[in-house]
């Protein structure tokens, strides 16, 4: 799937698999806590993570990062999706 | 912190002496009883070929013999590996409950399942470290649930989903006469011990359940429903990891290999055999109104 990723279509993609679990009338906004607002929680998270394991080609040390870095759409794409350049 | 009814709590007491007797009868010190090869023949199976999560699908046709065994080792050390974390977690909720009002018949019990556990996830561990490794726990926690009794269902039904799953691996690979004899006898001893676990899982998933439906709101009741319903699903998706497809160093891309997996129609009656007991279970308490789609 990253083959021919960029960041903007990782980032589409990635927003297209949230919306199946974001609970009703919550825009997915770049800044919305994707925690706090339960469109990822404990049961979702390691789809989630395999998500964005996916789109950016390589596996996520999960040992060496923190939860705060998967709370927000500009997180995710500073910390993980900005390296698809 | 949360509690149980009194007169609830009134009819586990004999279920308590029963298996808190039955546990000492059995009782053994696995930290001197296992005697641990030097090593694991890595030209051999570590997990029966069914319980392989490729088995019945096209991509097990396209791997060799040496790809299968090379997956069974490293499927094997997952397996065990999700065990150390699920035991953590059931460890943490029996912990936070035991002797704490409400939970005083059943905390006689709570000492040998802490025990038992904590042994557990030691021999799983050490399994683990000798033959290859221990997988990371990729788990989120979050505290969502704020209701008393939606927490206590949740805390025995996710125990008693997670050893009944298990178990289905345990009794299997116990079987076995092709696996390795010590393989065999790691997921016995386990079963024996978890037996035990299941028959006071059920009872007290079945107790608790009923005083959420005595006292608790429809939405309570939904809700345990919802997240009972997910927690199966995500118990059987934790199955497939990329990770253990890389390290079994298969000739396929890891995460579309998953995908394709979890939506593959010969894996989906795999996962209804596995589940099969402890969403019988569900559906027959009123826990789940239907089976669980994964």
């Amino acid at each position: 799937m990253s083959v021919s990723m960029t960041v903007e279509s990782a980032e589409s993609v990635l927003v297209d698999f949230l919306r199946q679990s974001a609970p009703e009338g919550i825009e997915l906004g770049p800044d919305v806590d994707l925690i706090d607002q339960r469109v990822v929680d404990s049961l979702g998270f390691l789809n989630f993570i395999f998500m964005i394991e996916e789109l950016v080609g390589e596996p996520i040390p999960i040992d060496t990062i923190n939860v705060d870095d998967f709370r927000t759409l500009r997180r995710i794409r500073e910390k993980f999706l900005a390296k698809l350049g | 912190m949360t509690s149980i009814d009194n007169s609830v709590e009134d009819r586990l007491e004999p279920l308590v002496a029963r298996l808190s007797a039955r546990s000492i009868a059995d009782r053994f010190n696995p930290y001197e009883y296992f005697r641990w090869p030097e090593s694991l023949p890595e030209d051999a199976f570590w997990m029966n070929r069914e319980l392989l999560t490729v088995h019945g699908t096209q991509a097990e046709t396209e791997l060799s013999e040496a790809d299968l065994m090379r997956l069974s080792r490293w499927e094997s050390l997952h397996f065990y590996s999700l065990n150390i974390h699920g035991i953590r977690e059931l460890i943490a909720e029996v912990v936070n409950r035991i002797h704490t009002p409400g939970h005083e018949k059943v905390s006689p019990f709570f000492h040998h399942f802490l025990g038992e556990e904590n042994e557990h996830m030691w021999y799983f561990a050490e399994f683990c470290r000798r033959y290859g490794k221990i997988y990371p726990d990729r788990s989120l926690k979050t505290s969502a649930i704020t209701d008393p009794l939606v927490a206590n269902v949740l805390a025995f039904a996710r125990i008693q989903i997670f050893e009944e799953i298990v178990d289905y691996f345990n009794v299997a690979l116990g079987k076995n006469e092709a696996l390795h004899p010590f393989i065999r006898e790691i997921n016995t001893i386990h079963h024996r011990d978890e037996s035990r676990h299941i028959a006071f899982g059920r009872n007290i998933v079945s107790v608790l359940y009923e005083e959420l439906r005595a006292k608790g709101s429809a939405e309570a009741v939904r809700e345990v429903e919802d997240y009972v319903a997910r927690y199966v699903a995500v118990s059987i998706q934790s199955l497939y990891d990329p990770q253990v497809y890389r390290d079994a160093e298969l000739p396929l891309n890891a995460y579309a290999l998953r995908r394709s997996l979890l939506a593959d129609p010969a894996r989906k009656a795999v996962h209804a055999k596995i589940l099969q007991r402890p969403v019988s279970f569900l559906l027959k308490q009123g826990i789940l109104s239907k089976q669980v789609d994964v």
